[in-house]
């Protein structure tokens, strides 16, 4: 059965400024999200995550590529936009209105929501008690669950959320969490943006790593992290295994840590090596362990490799 | 695109700003008639009424208008007079008090660049520009409904300034006369405050899509706001040094005659000059105390199809500009 496209992005390239001196802040991005996928990209700061949103959204116009809705190649994507929610960055309302104005004017421009939905929307984001009061008295949580609101009023098929927990207090995050695992339960398709890993990794069943402009891996997350291993290692010598082992063809990465331990990145099978290879240049290993790839050590690894696992 | 227009409207007149220009316009207004309010005040307190003006006026001879206030002989045998035309009652009393009121709106065009500044650059810098755009409203509507809307705001300010007019009319025309009729009402004055309001809306179009072209360019409020101030005065100073030329003779002995200059013609083209004009055509005694205006350059026609196209002009550049942004999240 082959999965349903929500949203398709084919050579997708940004570049700013002119031809003598130009940025690429994306490059050649192609992007596959499937109908009821919640879909993280991550990326660190100025990774080019806003910059692809903001072509997505049509607020930034590409330099070459294209972007795909709903598998609608024809139709204009400001069209299609009205069947997406979105969650910008940074909360943007008028500031003189209360938040229930706010949603009256984006449903009076929309077209797409009636009071009963904008009830719904303000009830769902608990801002019920403050519906009334200005958006100037409001906090950035409270914005951005306005936000929120704003993005779900219409019941949109699709939903891109970027950096969304900004602001949010640990209780704001783990309702947000929650209300992204809602989301898919109701069927709905969520574009995630985000440089919070663990966060990513909790909801998220896909994810697309991106760095200056280019995706690095992409992928479900059982399958990605399912690659690699962390190995932690506890020496006599740190420094000097590190140096060992950062010329390693297969090791993809080594750190050492504040406490003395290194981890390198490797497939679990070849932890014996690692073991016998350092003996054999003298430095002695306390203790060997192998844990479970996160998806932080997964990003850092894949970071610092900076090469692309498909 | 009217749902566009209508959203537009519902939070730009939630804004406390609209109304505090006006009020300031309105209060501007009413300073500069104080002093025809007090000259009125003077020739009542040495028994002048209205109906002496009327009298005065049937016997048709201008010296009877003349009111001696006051007169002071010096020592050295000169004289200073303070007299008051009786004429000065018309300022005051409707349906001639609207041609005054006009006259005064002198601030009407400042006020409402920084007004349409607001309203354009206001949505750059909350970000509100881009949370629209992202819902799937295309930027030709955006943009346009922008435009119809800074127009019937427009309107509406100018709506707003003519009701006062009227209402503080009334008050000093009952003050005057004992109480208000409603003979003004007629439809030679309608047509005269269509006609003015509608020419009022034109000037301030020109001056708010130029503003709007300086917001929608820079991304900003203050821009949009400087850049239309800094035009609109270093028009005048321009067209009014261009002008002044040609208002003073000079003696050329060659042809042993003084000869005036004819004024230059690029002034007719400038918005400052049609501004004036129209406003002088509206408020007739406007244009005989204005320093620099000079009739033979221009006429109505031509003054309303001047600024049109300037507003034609404004517009097209801003939505070339506006099409082609890209729309960061660093100005909010």
């Amino acid at each position: 059965m082959t999965e349903e496209n929500i949203l398709v992005t084919r050579g997708l390239t940004k570049r700013f400024g002119n031809k003598k001196k130009s940025i690429t802040a994306v490059d050649n991005l192609d992007l596959e999200v499937h109908r009821g996928e919640v879909f993280g990209f991550l990326g660190p700061n100025g990774s080019g995550k806003t910059t692809t949103i903001g072509m997505l959204l049509g607020l930034i116009w590409p330099t070459s590529g294209c972007i795909e809705f709903f598998g609608d190649g024809k139709s204009k994507p400001a069209k299609l936009l009205r069947r997406v929610g979105v969650v910008m960055d940074t909360p943007s309302f008028f500031p003189y209105l209360s938040g229930l104005n706010n949603l009256r004017y984006f449903a009076i421009i929309t077209n797409c929501a009636n009071r009963g939905d904008i009830d719904k929307a303000i009830e769902m984001a608990g801002l019920s008690e403050r519906a009334k009061d200005k958006v100037r008295t409001y906090s950035m949580g409270m914005k951005q669950r306005l936000s929120v609101a704003l993005a779900l009023m219409h019941d949109p098929e699709l939903v891109i959320l970027d950096e969304p927990t900004n602001g949010l207090d640990p209780a704001g995050i783990i309702e947000f969490r929650e209300m992204i695992r809602g989301l898919q339960r109701n069927g709905k398709t969520v574009f995630l943006s985000s440089h919070l890993l663990s966060e990513v990794e909790k909801v998220c069943s896909h994810v697309a790593l991106i760095n200056r402009g280019r995706i690095l891996a992409r992928g479900s997350v059982e399958d990605l992290l399912g690659k690699t291993k962390a190995i932690w290692l506890k020496v006599s010598d740190a420094d000097g295994a590190v140096c060992l082992l950062e010329g390693i063809e297969w090791i993809k990465s080594v750190k050492k840590k504040e406490t003395g331990l290194i981890v390198a990145e490797a497939e679990e099978e070849r932890a014996f090596e690692i073991n016998e290879l350092l003996i054999s240049n003298g430095i002695h290993v306390n203790e060997t362990k192998i844990s479970e790839g996160s998806l932080e050590d997964f990003f850092l690894a894949t970071i610092d490799a900076g090469e692309n696992v498909k | 695109m009217i749902r566009l227009v209508l959203a537009d409207l519902f939070q730009f007149l939630r804004r406390w700003m609209p109304y505090v220009l006006l009020l300031s316009l309105c209060l501007s207004v009413l300073i500069s008639i104080e002093f025809d309010c007090y000259q009125v005040k003077q020739l009542i307190d040495h028994g002048i009424t209205y109906d002496d003006y009327i009298a005065a006026l049937e016997t048709g001879d201008s010296e009877a208008l003349r009111v001696v206030l006051s007169s002071i002989t010096y020592e050295d045998g000169s004289s200073s007079t303070w007299a008051v035309y009786m004429t000065t009652f018309d300022k005051i009393v409707l349906p001639d008090y609207m041609d005054t009121m006009f006259s005064y709106m002198d601030y009407i065009a400042l006020f409402f660049i920084i007004l349409a500044a607001s309203f354009i650059g206001s949505e750059y810098q909350w970000g509100t520009l881009r949370q629209v755009l992202a819902r799937g409203i295309g930027r030709n509507a955006y943009f346009g409904s922008k435009y119809i809307t800074l127009a019937i705001l427009a309107w509406l300010f100018v709506c707003g300034a003519t009701l006062f007019a009227i209402i503080t009319g009334m008050i000093t025309t009952w003050m005057v006369t004992g109480g208000v009729t409603w003979n003004f009402i007629s439809s030679d004055t309608a047509k005269y405050l269509l006609s003015s309001m509608a020419l009022i809306t034109l000037i301030l179009m020109a001056y708010a899509t130029l503003t709007a072209l300086f917001s929608t360019f820079l991304k900003s409020t203050v821009a949009g706001m400087i850049g239309g101030v800094m035009y609109l005065q270093m028009e005048d100073y321009l067209v009014g040094l261009a002008i002044s030329g040609s208002r003073f003779s000079t003696y050329n002995p060659l042809l042993d005659q003084w000869v005036t200059p004819a004024p230059p013609e690029w002034p007719a083209y400038s918005i400052g000059y049609n501004a004036q004009y129209l406003m002088a055509h509206i408020s007739p005694g406007l244009g005989e105390s204005s320093t620099y205006f000079n009739h033979n350059l221009t006429n109505v026609t031509q003054s309303v199809l001047v600024l049109a196209v300037y507003c034609a002009v404004f517009i097209a550049i801003s939505f070339f500009i506006f099409r082609k942004q890209n729309l960061t999240s660093d100005q909010n």
